[in-house]
């Protein structure tokens, strides 16, 4: 069997994709993998295991040739039929698209291949999913979407497997440049300062002042600061500033592999939304990310349990994509306090829990200190530290939960597997909140199955309501009567988030309703179906749940 | 009007109606630097073509670099070209010379008709392009598949677009008021037949995606 993995973003989505293709080769050792990526991270390959065969696209040659008046008119054209070719000519069994862009869509559109997985389009420009995950993907996980799966956790579950942590290979040349690097130093952390867009980059300053701090406490750890050859100007700028200010920093600019073998033996990594953090997810390095700009760590942190993630609470946070700031300062970078991230590093070193629970709520205000966790049913999670568990924590386990059941449409099953999964909950929970009292679950179970109650018979009414809507179409009072109870209906509950968005896009701003068209109406209808089947799994769930926890007592 | 001029390290140079198309001190060395010059801009490609056969030590510096590469020389002068043949038979290299004087003759070529639906780089000489500028921009145009008078030759490399492209929606797209422009993939990809074949359409929407 041979399968082809799409990777055409950037470097962090390919290292991303490495737990669903690992995944993929467990599931079925026998299996021929292919990877399609872009040719500028051709680089990290070496370290990429379970991979038979790359292939590149050539990017930037093929945007060069469409733009440059001396080079061939059809060189964009061939480049691309070319490539689409020689992956035809490999009779591939499955197609798995794991970048979710138009691009990636029209290349798996030109695949000859039955089973494709993940976004292609057909000659209408219509989008196939091959997947209800990939779909959720396109649909629901949009920004700001509180409960949003990890990307790593969407690519596995779409391809059936279950997902962990990404291994991979040390190289002898990254081996010898850490070396060289390292200056036989051994108590080292790393810092990795730059990252692919200026929003997302804690000033200098604010870099100094925390390295500072934490250096006072640790007066023996080296500091290096990593970088690419590009960025060996404003690393060496920075390092001066830090050496100024007694921080025992130095450069490290290297390649992947120098990276990843630094990684290794580092004490600690501190690191913006980068590709250097997905490597780390690969290796035992504690990690401190700092979530700024758009950076969305609900879908791309650093996805390994018992790591760091510090977004400040600014409201933007976190702000669109490939779209500048728009507010005068860097609000949330500014806003994230230096002293909190010096603290942070330094009881993350020492795995002082306790301490790190204090630093979370002395600056709660200003920062939210969210730890990674990764649940016994297949899915990541960062949970704020100041969070206690109550019946809304649990809620937001039940509700990732029911997600999977809808999305693996376990609830269609004769006998669903209610019982296992809510067991792994519970496991999960007691691992993320030591020492739970029975009391605490039995008062949260309580006071969600209420809630679930309650939203049960309000989703039926809205059921109801929208059947008399779709009958009464012809009267356009009745759909605005019924987008009007819908958006009251997304205000009062938490969790319906995704649908309240769709109305509100749909609107664009306006208080038109959206238009009467049949497409409009089934998808909001499918929305609230998916609310009504996802209310009664988590009904199902807690009661499970429920039957556990007075078992134990 | 052509003189062999000798250099001090014992090389042949040429000086062509007054100007010299190779260093007179050291051609070797210029050679040298011409092709570190264009090597970035040729790295991804398997073929290069150079307009201007100059001495030819040039044209010999860029395929011993990479022997994989294969090299054509155009040149719109038997006698210039003869000598850059000259001049590079001790070498032993495989370099395709072509002689053309014009558009047509240089679409007969079996070779360029075999180049033609490959992905290629042309890389001009200045020294030799200078003499006549005219000639071999329009040998360019010709090869790059800019000008009108060429697409139906290249497309006849490309099977699959030759029958999606209509000729007459491309013509009247490209003969704006203010004469005949230079075509660019979105005359193509206006000009391509609605109802053509599905992978040609797609290439056409994936492009698309990379020029916004």
């Amino acid at each position: 069997m041979k399968i082809l993995v799409v990777s055409m973003l950037r470097l962090g989505d390919v290292l991303m994709a490495v737990p669903t293709i690992r995944g993929l080769k467990k599931k079925n050792p026998g299996v021929e993998i292919h990877v399609l990526m872009n040719r500028q991270f051709q680089g990290v390959t070496p370290m990429i295991p379970d991979v038979e065969h790359f292939w590149y696209f050539d990017r930037a040659l093929v945007q060069d040739a469409l733009v440059q008046a001396d080079r061939s008119i059809f060189e964009a054209y061939d480049r691309v039929e070319g490539l689409v070719d020689r992956l035809n000519n490999q009779r591939f069994d499955q197609v798995i698209n794991l970048t979710h862009n138009r691009l990636s869509g029209w290349l798996c559109g030109l695949i000859d291949c039955a089973d494709k997985q993940g976004l292609a389009y057909n000659l209408n420009g219509q989008a196939s999913f091959g997947s209800t995950w990939f779909r959720y993907l396109n649909d629901l996980a949009g920004p700001n979407s509180r409960d949003a799966f990890h990307l790593s956790d969407i690519f596995s579950f779409a391809s059936g497997i279950k997902s962990k942590p990404a291994q991979l290979f040390e190289t002898e040349a990254g081996q010898s440049e850490a070396q060289n690097l390292l200056q036989g130093s051994k108590n080292y952390i790393l810092v990795q300062p730059l990252t692919s867009e200026d929003k997302k980059n804690w000033s200098f300053r604010s870099w100094v002042s925390a390295l500072n701090q934490f250096q006072k406490f640790e007066p023996n750890v080296d500091v290096l600061v990593l970088g690419a050859e590009f960025e060996r100007n404003p690393v060496e700028d920075l390092v001066s500033q830090l050496k100024t200010a007694n921080v025992r920093a130095r450069p490290a600019i290297c390649s992947f592999e120098g990276v990843y073998s630094l990684l290794k033996n580092a004490k600690l990594l501190v690191t913006g939304d980068t590709s250097v953090k997905h490597l780390a997810s690969s290796s035992p390095c504690p990690v401190i990310e700092l979530s700024l700009g758009s950076s969305d760590f609900r879908k791309t942190g650093v996805y390994r349990a018992k790591n760091l993630i510090l977004q400040s609470r600014e409201y933007c946070s976190p702000c669109p994509h490939s779209v500048a700031c728009t507010r005068e300062t860097h609000a949330c970078a500014e806003r994230l306090p230096p002293e909190a991230v010096a603290l942070s590093m330094l009881h993350l070193l020492h795995k002082n829990w306790l301490s790190l629970r204090q630093v979370a709520y002395e600056f709660a205000d200003d920062v939210e200190i969210a730890m990674t966790h990764s649940s016994k049913a297949g899915y990541w999670l960062a949970l704020p530290l100041t969070q206690k568990f109550d019946s809304w924590m649990l809620d937001r386990w039940v509700e990732k939960s029911a997600w999977k059941f809808l999305l693996e449409k376990e609830h269609q099953k004769k006998i669903g597997e209610y019982g296992t999964e809510s067991l792994y909950i519970k496991e999960s929970i007691e691992e993320a909140f030591a020492k739970l009292a029975p009391r605490e679950w039995t008062d949260a179970i309580a006071a969600t199955e209420e809630r679930l109650q309650d939203l049960q018979f309000e989703t039926e009414a809205l059921r109801q309501l929208l059947y008399r809507t779709v009958r009464g179409l012809s009267h356009e009072n009745t759909l605005e009567t019924f987008l009007t109870e819908l958006k009251t209906f997304c205000e009062e509950n938490e969790g319906r988030l995704n649908l309240a968005a769709y109305i509100l896009q749909q609107n664009e701003g306006s208080n038109r309703a959206p238009e009467l068209n049949l497409q409009n109406i089934r998808k909001i209808q499918n929305f609230v179906e998916d609310i009504c089947a996802r209310t009664d799994i988590k009904m199902k769930l807690v009661r499970s749940l429920k039957s556990q926890t007075m078992e134990i007592q | 009007m052509l003189n062999i001029e000798l250099t001090p390290s014992g090389h042949k140079v040429l000086r062509h109606s007054g100007r010299l198309l190779a260093s007179a001190v050291d051609p070797i060395g210029e050679a040298k630097s011409w092709v570190d010059s264009i090597e970035p801009s040729i790295r991804a490609f398997p073929q290069v073509v150079i307009l201007g056969a100059g001495c030819g030590y040039h044209a010999v510096e860029l395929k011993k670099r990479n022997p994989q590469r294969h090299v054509y020389v155009i040149d719109t002068d038997r006698e210039i070209l003869e000598f850059a043949m000259d001049a590079q038979k001790s070498e032993n290299l495989e370099i395709t010379w072509c002689l053309a004087h014009d558009s047509q003759s240089l679409a007969s070529l079996p070779a360029v008709q075999k180049l033609i639906g490959r992905v290629f780089r042309v890389i001009e000489h200045k020294p030799s392009v200078h003499a006549s500028p005219a000639v071999y921009r329009d040998l360019k145009d010709f090869l790059l598949g800019r000008v009108l008078n060429s697409i139906d030759f290249h497309l006849q490399a490309r099977p699959r677009l030759e029958t999606s492209i209509r000729r007459g929606k491309l013509f009247t797209q490209v003969d704006s008021d203010q004469g005949p422009e230079l075509l660019t993939i979105k005359h193509l990809e206006k000009s391509c037949d609605p109802h053509a074949d599905r992978k040609v359409l797609f290439i056409f929407r994936l492009l698309r995606e990379l020029v916004k």
